[in-house]
């Protein structure tokens, strides 16, 4: 059996503790970068403070037998940036760590110059949706193809089988954007926290517009309001129901989307894939396949009573404090590789869908 | 300077040889879905060449299906003669290698231009930052992922000598080393993509329930999104949301100084420019003393 291997998020030393002892294979991070602002990709206090503290975490990972990834940060190059990003992947590569993630063809092209001895592993920024686009990427000498999070499983599959030799890498929990990352200039945005918070009062981590709701009119037919939705929401989550399939496609790798997310929920989450994986290990090897469908079903199960902390707010959830997987994410259908057109529009708050239930 | 016109609609190809136009381009930069049929492609070609326009074909970003029907498509245009095709997939660049006949021209979603951002203003107005951090910033939103000799030279090394780029005044400046460096640039006028799916925003919005099914109703409508909460003003097509950016005769003058080879006029329900006479009446509010 194939068995992908589990990449944790981790943003300082102590949550890199937390997710290896939670059974974490591979972890990545990202290191602040001196004298630029992170705006095009997560913010700066999602990374890793100082090159010390990546070593600190590289060398615990070492002794535990996890490999360290650091990815670039910025999926941008620009003349102006050289000294600054050739300075900083040095000293990344000067802390032992095992691959860097790289979401820009000039920058790959850079570590390539620099002569480091250090695997390339391409970023989600280089938006591979097909079978040719991981080959032109790993004739740049690539280890790694992490692909665009919009792909069903069975593009997934074939995307496999006609790359025998690169890894391929999916997400699979946490963060599954509306839109494709790298043509996605929507984040970054200063919120007007009351406006928001008013009508969207569950909503934590990365405030972005593609979540919350827009007027829509419609061109040519005069300033009449057609509705008031969230249009750009297509946004998904998680990848439990989906995870067997996902291991039948021989996929390298599968990644917990989660720096900007805190330390107790990077561990847990971790610790429940650890946990999914190695069961359905077992449970391959010992049944017929029939059988063995019906027993991963069921094994999911309980993982959906997990708490999911992230996103929704405990006052709003469940009798016994934190609400669950299946509260948050399987009632409003936020499953990785679903459909595309299939995600449906968030209920405008956790309130006001009691209020339509009571009214029910 | 020249002026391309670009639509994913063959009716309104049509409309657009018929202008003053000096090349004209077939196909969706954005959707797989609206990939021409081979025969429409065809036949979009040929009127072209009648009229002796330049003919460019866009392509979209790719699904492994999508570069399948490519594939077929790429084969018939080999047999055609010498012609430019846009692309927007590294998939797709790929493939392009095996047609002798087909020249890579570099689309607009392979570049990452900060300045696309509807950000730009609310990050240089930020109190928090060092003036150090704050040229830095400016000297960010004014590049794009191009002004890098290394990532032109790896394009220019798999046959792009043109690229695709929006109308930002603020970029440009930077566009000099660009064409310093043998790229001819095309600037795409009006809509600057700020956010691009294939989950389609308009296919959801609108009840449509497969890509593989859709009855494209973004060939005729388009929709303005307004988010309070963000002070944010989208325009939806299809599975992109745009920002607007109008040109001015200025700035056309600025771009003609930097080596700008030509701009892009798009027909499409957001611009509202569906016939001959709009395109013509476009191109002479633009470039005035052309003539």
């Amino acid at each position: 059996m194939n068995k992908p291997r589990i990449l944790s998020p981790v943003s300082s030393f102590e949550s890199a503790m937390g997710v290896v002892s939670a059974g974490a294979d591979e972890i990545y991070c990202a290191v602040k970068i001196p004298g630029a602002e992170h705006i095009l990709n997560r913010p700066a206090g999602c990374c890793v403070s100082t090159y010390d503290e990546l070593g600190k975490i590289a060398r615990y990972a070492r002794s535990k037998g996890v490999e360290t990834i650091v990815t670039l940060e910025l999926p941008f190059m620009s003349e102006f940036m050289v000294e600054q990003m050739r300075e900083h992947i040095a000293s990344c590569v000067d802390e032992s760590i095992d691959a860097l993630i790289v979401g820009d063809l000039g920058l790959m092209t850079m570590v390539r110059d620099m002569g480091l001895d250090i695997l390339i592993y391409a970023s989600t920024y280089l938006v591979a949706l097909n079978y040719e686009a991981v080959d032109f990427i790993r004739k740049l000498g690539v280890k790694r193809v992490i692909l665009e999070r919009h792909m069903s499983v069975e593009e997934i599959r074939q995307v496999v089988q006609r790359n025998k030799d690169v890894e391929i890498e999916v997400f699979v929990h946490g963060s599954g954007c509306s839109n494709i990352n790298f043509n996605c200039y929507l984040e970054g945005g200063r919120r007007k926290l009351s406006a928001l918070e008013k009508e969207y009062r569950g909503i934590k981590g990365l405030p972005t517009p593609c979540r919350t709701p827009f007027d829509i009119y419609e061109i040519g037919h005069g300033a009449q309001r057609v509705a008031r939705a969230p249009i750009l929401d297509a946004y998904t989550f998680c990848a439990l129901c989906k995870l067997p399939e996902l291991i039948e496609t021989g996929v390298t790798g599968l990644k917990i989307v989660g720096r900007c997310l805190p330390i107790t929920y990077q561990a847990k989450t971790t610790e429940m894939y650890r946990k999914l994986v190695d069961l359905i290990e077992e449970e391959q090897t010992s049944r017929s396949r029939r059988a063995y469908r019906r027993r991963i079903t069921k094994m999911i199960e309980p993982f959906k009573e997990e708490p999911f902390e992230p996103i929704l707010q405990h006052s709003e959830g469940s009798a016994s404090g934190s609400p669950s997987i299946r509260e948050t994410l399987c009632g409003e259908e936020r499953c990785y590789f679903s459909p595309l057109f299939h995600v449906p529009y968030r209920p405008s708050s956790r309130r006001s869908k009691r209020k339509r239930s009571r009214r029910r | 300077m020249k002026l391309s016109v670009q639509t994913d609609n063959l009716r309104l190809f049509k409309e657009a040889l018929s202008s003053h136009c000096n090349g004209v381009r077939l196909g969706s930069e954005f959707c797989e879905q609206l990939l021409p049929h081979p025969r429409e492609l065809e036949e979009a070609y040929e009127l072209a060449h009648q009229v002796g326009k330049e003919f460019t074909y866009v392509t979209p970003r790719l699904s492994n299906a999508g570069l399948e029907k490519l594939t077929e498509q790429l084969a018939l245009l080999n047999e055609k003669g010498e012609i430019w095709v846009a692309f927007n997939d590294l998939g797709a660049l790929n493939i392009l290698g095996l047609y002798p006949n087909l020249h890579p021209h570099l689309g607009r979603h392979m570049l990452l231009v900060p300045a696309r951002s509807p950000w730009v203003e609310q990050h240089m107005r930020r109190e928090d930052l060092s003036s150090r951090r704050r040229q830095w910033l400016r000297t960010l939103f004014s590049s794009t992922s191009l002004n890098y000799r290394p990532t032109i030279e790896l394009y220019r090394s798999y046959g792009c000598q043109r690229a695709d780029i929006d109308w930002l005044p603020r970029i440009f400046p930077s566009l000099a080393f660009l064409v310093e460096n043998g790229l001819r640039l095309s600037v795409h006028l009006h809509l600057v993509p700020a956010t691009f799916t294939r989950k389609c925003h308009t296919a959801r919005f609108l009840g449509e329930t497969s890509p593989e099914e859709c009855s494209k109703p973004c060939l005729d409508r388009a929709f303005l999104l307004r988010n309070e909460a963000f002070g944010l003003e989208l325009y939806l097509h299809g599975n992109v949301a745009f920002r607007l950016a109008e040109p001015h005769p200025e700035a056309v003058k600025e771009l003609e100084k930097v080596g700008v080879a030509e701009l892009v006029l798009t027909m499409n329900p957001l611009t509202r420019i569906d016939s001959a006479e709009k395109i013509d009446n476009t191109i002479s509010k633009l470039i005035a003393d052309e003539s």
